[in-house]
């Protein structure tokens, strides 16, 4: 039964690996460029809730309506800033500067985050925190279980946005071919912009339901990066629910290899997934060719 | 037939990648007709529409759209003065549904208004696509997939048409349809511009040419004339 429970708190985990994942996929599958500061704007979300909760009592689900806009106008100014000087380059140069531009700019998040708020791990000491629901002999952390069902509630909101409406639609077609989709009329630079506030935003939906059940701290966000990074190449580009199915599978062989043989394998599994489907199918389990 | 003058290129100069392949290209096309731009490969011609819509930026020269310059303006807005391109390959978006595809064609803001009606007319002109609405768009065979590009540029209601080599790896029944279909098009009102290698089908069925070489205009005229001249024929038709 203990590894039943294992695979539920995996579960839960892995899905928001699922959401933070997403919302890098969108970035990189639209503007062929890698935010490695995504980790970055996902500790911003959540220190966002943290913030909002102790000043004001602002319970952190509520706060998801402030940390997803607040993130995306975020993620709207990077974009003009900084990442889309980038986009004249030719595909291969803009994917290598977008990540020395990430590295850069995760490095400056993290310590402007530690001198506005110092490196002390906080958390949201919610009147729910500790409730769980018990199946049987297995442990259900009811904060974690909501925070995953919003969490896909969100990516299927996200769905039917690329799927059902003109803007998700130009979304879809520019990161298929940004020339065909500009010859419909679509302006592929405000697309750009669009994409990268709504990565940014779910990146600070994410924080925002990893400050539900976890500490926030300055430092959180290149482990998440890299998890987000894994889940990408696990899932491959072009589905939202493969990228959630992969970020879930993601935590549960991070729970169960941390059982059967030791914490100190739980962040070498991912790693080691990571590397086999890149070796046997590149373009990912769910991606498309 | 002829009326206003709906496109003018004047003296353009175009580089594709660092290479310089357009020189000095002047041409008219005017409303109502369908004008054919012919020459071997490498005669500079998708480079000239390239330009002219929008997907690169000449070095020199005027492009005229309905009287307004439009030469530097990007794609999307060149789009929503009324002037749509096939492009070569057809560059549909594989992984989405025929419909999507066709419903992006009238995402301009002045063709969406009317964008459902616009659907039932693409639709009625090729019944092919209303079968395979909810097909993807890259499982569709050659001919198909031909009809789905020019159908996606109608939904945008052009005046202008640009298409670019339209009869490319098609066989020779289809190419002949999609030739039909220009005319068609045409006799709704819309301008048709026709590069192709295919030199014999497009002068057969436009009403002017020009002949393209070595990214120069080499000679210009009613397509028939064209046609008929045996230099014309030996040099660019190869018959």
């Amino acid at each position: 039964m203990i590894v039943v429970q294992n695979v539920v708190f995996g579960a839960l985990v892995g899905g928001l690996y699922g959401v933070a994942a997403v919302g890098l996929a969108l970035v990189f599958g639209v503007l062929k460029m890698l935010n490695v500061s995504h980790g970055e704007l996902i500790m911003l979300g959540g220190y966002l809730s943290v913030w909002l909760f102790s000043l004001w009592g602002l319970d952190p689900f509520a706060s998801l309506a402030v940390s997803g806009p607040v993130l995306f106008l975020v993620g709207a100014a990077l974009y003009l800033g900084l990442f889309g000087r980038l986009v004249p380059l030719h595909d291969e140069e803009k994917l290598k500067n977008s990540i020395l531009i990430g590295f850069g700019l995760a490095l400056i998040l993290q310590v402007l985050a530690i001198l506005a708020w110092t490196a002390d791990e906080r958390a949201i000491p919610t009147a729910y925190a500790g409730q769980v629901w018990r199946v049987g002999p297995v442990v259900v952390p009811l904060a974690r279980l909501a925070a995953f069902a919003v969490g896909f509630v969100a990516l299927g909101g996200l769905h039917l946005f690329l799927n059902r409406t003109d803007p998700g639609r130009a979304i879809r077609a520019t990161a298929e071919d940004w020339q065909a989709a500009a010859l419909m009329g679509v302006s592929v630079r405000r697309t750009y912009l669009y994409a990268f506030g709504l990565g940014s935003a779910l990146a600070g939906v994410s924080g925002t339901l990893v400050s539900i059940a976890d500490a926030i701290s300055p430092s959180i966000g290149l482990p998440w990066t890299l998890k987000a990074l894994i889940v990408v190449v696990l899932a491959g580009l072009g589905s939202i629910f493969g990228t959630f199915v992969a970020g879930v599978g993601l935590g549960v062989a991070e729970s169960l290899s941390a059982f059967f043989l030791g914490g100190v394998y739980r962040e070498v599994v991912g790693l080691v997934l990571f590397l086999v489907v890149l070796a046997v199918r590149p373009s990912g389990l769910f991606g498309r060719a | 037939m002829t009326g206003a003058t709906v496109l003018e290129l004047h003296s353009l100069e175009v580089a594709y990648g660092d290479q310089q392949v357009v020189w000095g290209v002047s041409l008219e096309v005017r409303d109502g007709e369908v004008v054919a731009v012919v020459g071997p490969n490498g005669a500079g011609k998708t480079t000239t529409l390239l330009a002219t819509a929008g997907l690169l930026r000449p070095l020199g020269g005027q492009v005229m759209l309905l009287g307004a310059r439009i030469d530097g303006l990007p794609p999307h807005a060149i789009v929503e003065r009324g002037l749509a391109l096939v492009p070569e390959g057809r560059r549909l978006f594989g992984g989405m549904t025929v419909r999507e595809n066709l419903l992006l064609g009238g995402y301009p803001a002045r063709a969406r208004r009317a964008r459902a009606a616009t659907l039932a007319e693409v639709m009625d002109l090729f019944p092919v696509l209303a079968a395979r609405a909810h097909q993807r768009a890259g499982t569709l065979s050659g001919g198909e997939q031909q009809m789905l590009a020019i159908g996606r540029a109608l939904m945008a209601r052009p005046r202008l048409l640009l298409l670019d080599e339209p009869s490319l790896g098609l066989a020779p029944r289809l190419v002949r349809r999609v030739f039909e279909l220009v005319r068609e098009i045409a006799a709704r009102g819309v301008t048709v511009v026709v590069v192709e290698q295919n030199a014999f089908q497009a002068l057969a069925h436009a009403d002017r040419a020009y002949v393209l070489s070595g990214g120069r205009v080499a000679a210009a005229g009613p397509a028939r004339e064209l046609l008929a001249q045996d230099e014309i024929r030996r040099t660019y038709i190869g018959l």
